[in-house]
């Protein structure tokens, strides 16, 4: 880090910005069609009726409810880095942050999706609303349904003004450096940042409750994520560990998600000299810690089932564990519990292949978490003759596919023309190894 | 033309400097215009003495009017 200069930082992000070549552009048109086979679905599944898609009973709640949650899950930990890490004072969290945020703004735009397409009738959207429906009845606020809305929304506007003020300063970097038309842009996008003191005195303080609120919501919006599940009386579901559980998982799969998308941005863009090797091990050390966490709540569910006596939630464990989805909970576990710990070797964290294979099949466990606890549980529950199975249709995979691609194809376009390295928090890792908001 | 004013710019090398040079000049006749600086550096901050930010303030309202807006539209809603 000793090398470093300001002069050196503001090059190596402003170099990501340079025009991209005809490999960008591939991988932009290869993601946008896969935008489109998306969206391609999503309209055959509006004109022709949600029957198009596999959830029918007993499962109501298939892929676009999994798909939720993930995003969701994966829009944590940029808050994560951000803000609980800024509070803690982790110098470390500086280089891969404002890519952690970006994540989050692209991953809740992604998870905000899946309620209206999950929906059916999407055109019915403002029932979600606090709006009088033609009988004049209100949405009901007791439901988990309406605080879900609620709480989004919030995290979505929260997230999203804590992204765009902590970028404020790097826009003008951009600024001043550029001609033409993009200093057009960046003129209006920099809101007349100067770096004048007293903008940073309201700066630092405004970042400093941006972090202090954010915290707090990163762990209700999920809490609540939880409770579309635990306020229903469904065996599996209906217990008191969910908000933990979920929002230590969440973090678990956000932290993984985060390496995913750094390795390759520091390779393509020589990122080395700013997000260290050092920066990815403190990533994976978090990812064991989170992934101990998960493991404990996989634990304490198994054991709360068996100390309460109650037939029908030992019997949903017995079926998730040996039951029709025994393969999608033994991925689970294993990905998620069992793969982390190999970062307890230094050999295995410091390799990145090891961290780019063990990170993606976080994702992949955290992926079948949601399928296990969702479906598993509608699939089996108090009546044996309403017990039955679920796979998705060729559409829910569209629209699955659809979703990826959205969310890289975001993320794609914001790292070739925004900085995708905060240059400010850089410096100030040159003086204190700190971040702002003293 | 007569000069009524000179105008000095000065670029440091180090926060430490910068916050060096505030100091002298906060003892002399001379007035700071404006400090610019790369990073929000405590050093300068320090130095230049500037009042707390009362972005606070704002956070504040915006909590309070949030806490009870939330609130009043559920027991609006219920009560229809």
């Amino acid at each position: 880090m000793s090398a470093l200069t300001y002069q050196r930082i503001d090059d190596a992000v402003l170099d990501t910005l340079s025009p991209p070549g005809k490999s960008y552009w591939t991988a932009v048109a290869l993601l946008f069609i896969g935008v489109l086979i998306g969206a391609g679905c999503w309209i055959y599944q509006i004109l022709v009726g949600i029957g198009v898609a596999g959830q029918n009973n007993p499962v109501h709640w298939g892929t676009y409810l999994i798909n939720f949650v993930f995003w969701v899950g994966i829009a944590h930990s940029g808050t994560l880095i951000s803000a609980i890490l800024h509070l803690f004072r982790a110098g470390w969290r500086n280089p891969i942050a404002r890519a952690a945020e970006t994540m989050t703004v692209f991953a809740v735009c992604t998870a905000g999706l899946f309620p209206f397409i999950h929906l059916g009738r999407v055109w019915m959207v403002y029932y979600m609303l606090p709006l009088p429906n033609q009988r004049f009845l209100w949405p009901n606020f007791q439901s988990p349904l309406m605080f879900d809305v609620v709480a989004i929304s919030t995290y979505l506007t929260v997230s999203s003004l804590f992204w765009y003020t902590g970028m404020l300063p790097d826009l003008a970097i951009i600024r001043d450096r550029s001609q033409g038309v993009r200093r057009k842009i960046f003129t209006v996008l920099s809101m007349g940042w100067t770096g004048e003191f007293e903008q940073w005195r309201h700066y630092a303080r405004g970042y400093l409750f941006f972090a202090a609120l954010a915290t707090p919501l990163v762990i209700s919006v999920h809490s609540v994520v939880s409770w579309d599940f635990a306020l229903g009386v469904v065996p599996g579901w209906h217990t008191t560990i969910f908000a933990p559980y979920f929002v230590a998982g969440a973090i678990h799969s956000g932290l993984a998600m985060v390496v995913t998308l750094m390795i390759p941005l520091r390779k393509i863009f020589r990122l080395e000299a700013l997000i260290t090797m050092q920066v990815l091990e403190q990533v994976a050390k978090t990812i064991v810690f989170t992934g101990l966490i998960v493991g404990f709540a996989y634990g304490t569910e198994v054991f709360i089932a068996w100390y309460s006596h109650n037939p029908v939630e030992v019997e949903a464990f017995r079926y998730r564990a040996f039951g029709d989805y025994a393969l999608e909970y033994w991925i689970m576990v294993s990905c998620n519990t069992l793969l982390p710990l190999l970062f307890l070797f230094k050999k295995v964290r410091t390799r990145l292949p090891w961290l780019l294979i063990i990170c993606l099949l976080v994702n992949v466990g955290m992926w079948y978490e949601r399928f296990v606890i969702i479906i598993g549980s509608v699939a089996h529950d108090f009546l044996p003759y309403a017990w039955g199975l679920y796979r998705p249709t060729i559409i829910e995979y569209g629209i699955m596919l659809g979703s990826f691609c959205m969310f890289f194809f975001l993320f794609v376009l914001f790292v070739k023309h925004m900085p995708s390295v905060s240059m400010t928090e850089m410096k100030e890792t040159l003086h204190s190894g700190e971040a702002h908001g003293h | 033309m007569a000069i009524d004013r000179i105008t000095i710019m000065g670029v440091f090398q180090s926060e430490d400097q910068a916050a060096c040079a505030i100091r002298e000049l906060k003892g002399s006749a001379y007035n700071i215009e404006r400090v610019h600086s790369p990073i929000p550096s405590h050093v300068i901050a320090d130095a230049l003495q500037l009042p707390k930010s009362k972005v606070g303030w704002f956070t504040l309202a915006g909590g309070i009017t949030g806490f009870f807006t939330g609130f009043l539209l559920a027991i609006f809603t219920a009560t229809r």
